[in-house]
């Protein structure tokens, strides 16, 4: 499997691990954000535009700059907003490499959370996509049930998660086999004469 | 009434001064990669300095007296 390590690189990465994907909520998550961003945008500059063209006695000198100040500070919030969702978003994400599969969680810009399941504790995988638009544009969630602390271990909102199930089934055979291997090799090595 | 809108307005500046910090230092600590950390601190910085800027010029040129009642 092609990795892509050179790229990136999180916190708490071990030496040789390598990244081989990661994982962002499907691109239909943000966009619905995105889109009340966008109307709200358009609602501004088109008062900007036509309210002065409507009522131009309300529009003299003064008000005029008052007008313009409150439509500057609506921008200024909404462009900060559209960088906190987008926080939300870039930010939240699976990264599975070729020992464990690391969940980095961001809620909000105060609260994140950072689980990790390694593949030798996986014991079950199943992808589920539900509804129309998940069906027609191939997003859903992946469950990943365990033996650790953490008995479920979900990617919510990926996309293609049957590639994903398949990406961690085989992972976590690839690992279960070495461990096999290892056992096997141990047993010979212990085998009396 | 213009000491008192002075003094609100610079709560408000100063709350988005430090939302802008908050989301520079998440970029710079928590993106994957530095391309794209570089790319969205010089794209929020760039469009967040014009509108802050825009934002106390029209504030300051605002004729307060004229436009809030004297007394109430």
């Amino acid at each position: 499997m092609p990795h892509i390590s050179s790229r990136y690189h999180f916190r708490g990465q071990h030496e040789n691990e390598q990244v081989l994907r990661v994982i962002h909520r499907h691109w239909f998550n943000i966009f619905v954000h995105f889109l009340v961003i966008l109307i709200f945008s358009f609602l501004l500059i088109a008062s900007l535009l036509v309210l002065p063209v409507l009522f131009p006695e309300m529009f003299d000198a003064k008000n005029a700059r008052f007008f313009l100040f409150v439509e500057n500070t609506f921008f200024i919030l909404l462009w900060i907003f559209s960088f906190l969702l987008w926080i939300d978003y870039s930010f939240d994400v699976w990264i599975i490499t070729n020992e464990r599969i690391v969940n980095i969680e961001q809620k909000g810009l105060f609260v994140r959370h950072i689980s990790e399941l390694n593949f030798s504790r996986v014991q079950d995988v199943t992808a589920t996509v539900e509804g129309l638009l998940p069906t027609v544009l191939n997003y859903g969630d992946v469950l990943v049930q365990t033996a650790g602390e953490e008995k479920r271990f979900t990617f919510r909102q990926v996309a293609d998660p049957y590639q994903v199930k398949d990406i961690v089934m085989k992972l976590s055979k690839s690992v279960l086999d070495d461990d096999l291997h290892k056992m096997v090799n141990a047993l010979h090595t212990d085998k009396p004469q | 009434m213009r000491p008192l809108f002075g003094l609100l307005y610079t709560v408000l500046f100063f709350s988005y001064i430090t939302a802008g910090l908050f989301i520079v230092f998440h970029f710079a600590r928590y993106s994957l990669k530095r391309s794209s950390a570089v790319l969205g601190i010089t794209l929020f910085l760039v469009v967040f300095s014009i509108l802050i800027f825009t934002n106390a010029l029209l504030f300051f040129s605002l004729p307060i007296d004229a436009i809030l009642p004297q007394s109430f």
